[in-house]
């Protein structure tokens, strides 16, 4: 045998050999549970970066959008710019719809939901501030609004106040130069409140320049930014002493979001012998619906339309593929009966009631998907140190 | 081109029925019959009880055997659709051992009498016991066998005769008319139902019927927990049983829920013809799997003391035909949800 031949053989030996040991190296259970401690990790840092992040930046964009259409309508007052101002706030009502599922962190610290959308709007304050305006006792800017004033005297309800009368948007004939002012400042502290919501998260030295200009100029704190304490946990004196913490709490407000959407669908039922704009305060009911399940896919697929990388939805997967293809037929399930009761508004109260009903059992079977997903998750001892609380 | 075309279009031209129409034609091409069949069989062996112990002899012994295993098969044909009016049944008639030691004492001492109304001792297997193990009608037809005979196949006929009438009066139509309401809110949470008990029953079927007795492949064999061994009716059961998955799964033709899932596109999982071909396919092998444990008047117990892995190769194609039929519920979008056995690991760590 040639040594030449001996060599070759040696040579492929030894290719099966470390090949082999690859193999059994990555089976290895200990290599495996690192892997998916590290899969954890990425998945947050998208989480934070394409749902939370990209969802702020949506938000604020509408409200500056609104923000525009308000300042025209006060410029011009005509039928087309009130019209185009109300389906501005529709814009931005639904993207705030959409924020749903990452309301903890600065969301309740700085309480920003009160901040954006107080509700019920104080319409007989609103009012007397707006007859100061109109008498000229009140000069009144986003900056005075949002430090000295109540924050039923402003926000995205305040403006719908402003913009719709019975569900529909007002007749530009009855709308003062004094409530156009107004509305223009209300959207003007809509645009700083939801500026300085993305860098409770980002970081005020993280935000690009035309948004710190915003920032400087109303006076808002310096934010370090929540970002990173979701994206790193464990890092000591953090918040979050692990992934497993991050991601329950990521895990438990999709299924909070979930729990919130139910009752609306229960007091749309008792108010179907109510014609639609009767119905509470809400312009759209159906597509609040639908920007809150958005929020929900969001959360779940790891970001917002385009940009969806690593996601809870792949930790699921790698536990039970079959569960995490279930939780995404229910989104789809969900989103699409919505549309059938949205659809239905023509049709006998009995029918609009059953269609109502199985919005409702999807629902709660999305939530029931979610809630067998949850441990599996929160309790990968990959995840280690494990939450404090599970569900 | 002339050959191929025809071979394409009729995968096309397939015709797609609606969840509705599958379940008009499970319930009444499949579950009625089915249930109609363990009643009617139900009231002839409960008729033929009552003429073995009337004139005991080997005919009515034979007689009776006979109607126990008719009973018995149209039962297990029926494993499948043991839900909604069907659902508890199992529990109260269908457990498999009986206690033998404690069913041979407590029908003959007044005494023990109040043990008879455990399930261990009751059901279609303490019938098998009571008519199978007796040498002779003599033996078989004691005044307390005779006593306890009465009144099991009395409770069979009657609870298998409600859950028909339930079925005819109520429950077919409200699974025929899913998606109003009453109760269910759509189509497919009845049919969900349906695909929930269909797996049920093939988990019954790899657990009890063939983990347990084989000792889960690596522990010593249990023979004696064959289901109806006794009476030699092992396989017929399983066949039985296979029969009504089938009946499930492809019963209806072109309204077949394997048709269902041939043909239809959900929000989320797209149609999927290959693992309709593959269910039907499934159902095949294991039938012929079957079949080929009958060979020379073999019996399965006894085959199972030589060779403890001789079910082994049945094993497998049922954890197949059950793993289809949880793709195909995801294919189907149902609200059909078992937890992976690794999913469950981690979460008890």
């Amino acid at each position: 045998m040639s040594r030449r031949f001996i060599l070759l053989i040696g040579l492929l030996v030894l290719i099966v050999a470390i090949g082999l040991g690859g193999l059994f190296t990555y089976r290895h259970p200990g290599v495996q549970q690192y892997l998916r401690g590290r899969a954890a990790e990425a998945v947050m840092v998208d989480y934070v970066d394409n749902a939370v992040l990209k969802t702020l930046e949506l938000i604020a964009a509408e409200m500056e959008a609104l923000n525009a259409a308000a300042a025209q309508l006060q410029a011009e007052p005509t039928q087309q710019n009130l019209d185009a101002a109300a389906q501005a706030w529709l814009k931005a009502y639904g993207s705030w719809m959409q924020d749903v599922a990452f309301q903890f962190g600065p969301a309740t610290q700085y309480d920003y939901h009160k901040r954006l959308a107080t509700w019920p709007t104080e319409t007989v304050l609103v009012e007397h501030l707006i007859d100061e305006i109109e008498t000229g006792e009140l000069t009144l800017d986003a900056r005075t609004l949002r430090e000295e004033h109540f924050s039923g005297l402003r926000g995205l309800y305040t403006a719908q106040y402003l913009l719709f009368r019975n569900g529909q948007p007002r007749k530009v004939a009855t709308m003062t130069p004094a409530e156009r002012v107004y509305l223009t400042v209300v959207t003007d502290a809509l645009v700083q409140d939801s500026i300085d919501f993305e860098a409770a998260w980002r970081g005020t030295d993280n935000m690009p320049k035309d948004k710190l200009v915003i920032l400087e100029a109303g006076g808002f704190k310096h934010h370090l930014g929540y970002a990173y304490e979701v994206k790193y946990p464990g890092v000591p004196g953090g918040v979050y002493a692990s992934v497993s913490v991050t991601l329950q709490e990521a895990i438990q407000d999709l299924g909070g979001a979930v729990e919130d959407i139910m009752p609306q669908v229960g007091e749309l039922r008792d108010n179907l012998e109510k014609a639609p704009d009767a119905y509470w305060d809400r312009i759209a009911p159906y597509d609040d619906l639908l920007n809150q399940v958005k929020s929900f896919e969001n959360g779940y697929l790891g970001g917002v339309e385009g940009f969806r990388e690593r996601s809870i939805s792949d930790l699921v997967a790698e536990h039970d593929e079959a569960l995490d293809r279930l939780i995404r037929i229910s989104i789809a399930h969900c989103e699409y009966r919505i549309k059938v009761a949205r659809d239905s508004q023509d049709l006998s109260e009995e029918e609009q009631d059953l269609a109502l009903r199985v919005v409702e059992g999807e629902l709660d079977k999305l939530n029931a998907r979610l809630a067998a997903a949850n441990p599996m998750v929160v309790l990968d001892p990959a995840t280690r140190p494990y939450a404090a609380y599970v569900q | 081109m002339a050959l191929v075309m025809p071979v394409l279009l009729g995968g096309v031209c397939r015709a797609q029925p609606t969840e509705p129409e599958v379940l008009a034609a499970l319930v009444n091409d499949a579950a009625q019959p089915c249930l109609a069949q363990v009643a009617n069989t139900a009231v002839r062996l409960e008729a033929a009880v009552n003429q073995l112990c009337e004139k005991p002899d080997l005919q009515t012994l034979t007689r009776a055997r006979a109607a126990w295993t008719e009973a018995y098969l149209a039962w297990r044909q029926a494993a499948p659709f043991l839900f909604g009016p069907g659902k508890k049944l199992d529990r109260l008639i269908g457990k498999w051992q009986v206690n033998a030691v404690v069913l041979d004492a407590a029908v003959e001492s007044p005494d023990l009498s109040d043990l008879l109304k455990q399930v261990e001792q009751r059901g279609y297997a303490a019938i098998e016991y009571l008519l199978f193990t007796p040498r002779d009608a003599a033996a078989a037809t004691t005044p307390g066998r005779c006593a306890h005979l009465h009144s099991l196949t009395a409770e069979i006929a009657r609870l298998t005769s409600a859950m028909k009438q339930e079925w005819d009066a109520t429950y077919g139509a409200e699974l025929v008319a899913a998606g109003n309401g009453e109760p269910f809110l759509i189509p497919a949470d009845a049919l969900s139902v349906v695909f929930t008990q269909t797996l049920n029953a093939t988990e019954q079927m790899l657990r009890d019927r063939i983990s347990v007795p084989s000792g889960y492949f690596q522990d010593a064999v249990k023979p004696e927990n064959l289901e109806a061994w006794r009476s030699g009716n092992t396989r017929a059961g399983l066949q039985a049983t296979l029969a009504g998955l089938r009946l499930i799964i492809t019963g209806g033709g072109d309204t077949s829920v394997v048709t269902l899932v041939a043909t239809r596109d959900g929000l989320v999982e797209k149609r999927s013809p290959v693992l309709a071909k593959a269910i039907v396919k499934q159902l095949d092998k294991i039938d012929v799997t079957l079949a080929g444990f009958d060979g020379d008047g073999v019996q399965l117990e006894d085959e199972l003391k030589k060779n403890p892995r001789v079910l082994k190769p049945l094993y497998r194609q049922l954890q197949t035909l059950q793993d289809q039929l949880v793709e195909a519920s995801l294919v189907l979008e149902l609200d059909v949800y078992s937890p992976a056995p690794q999913s469950m690991a981690a979460a008890t760590q």
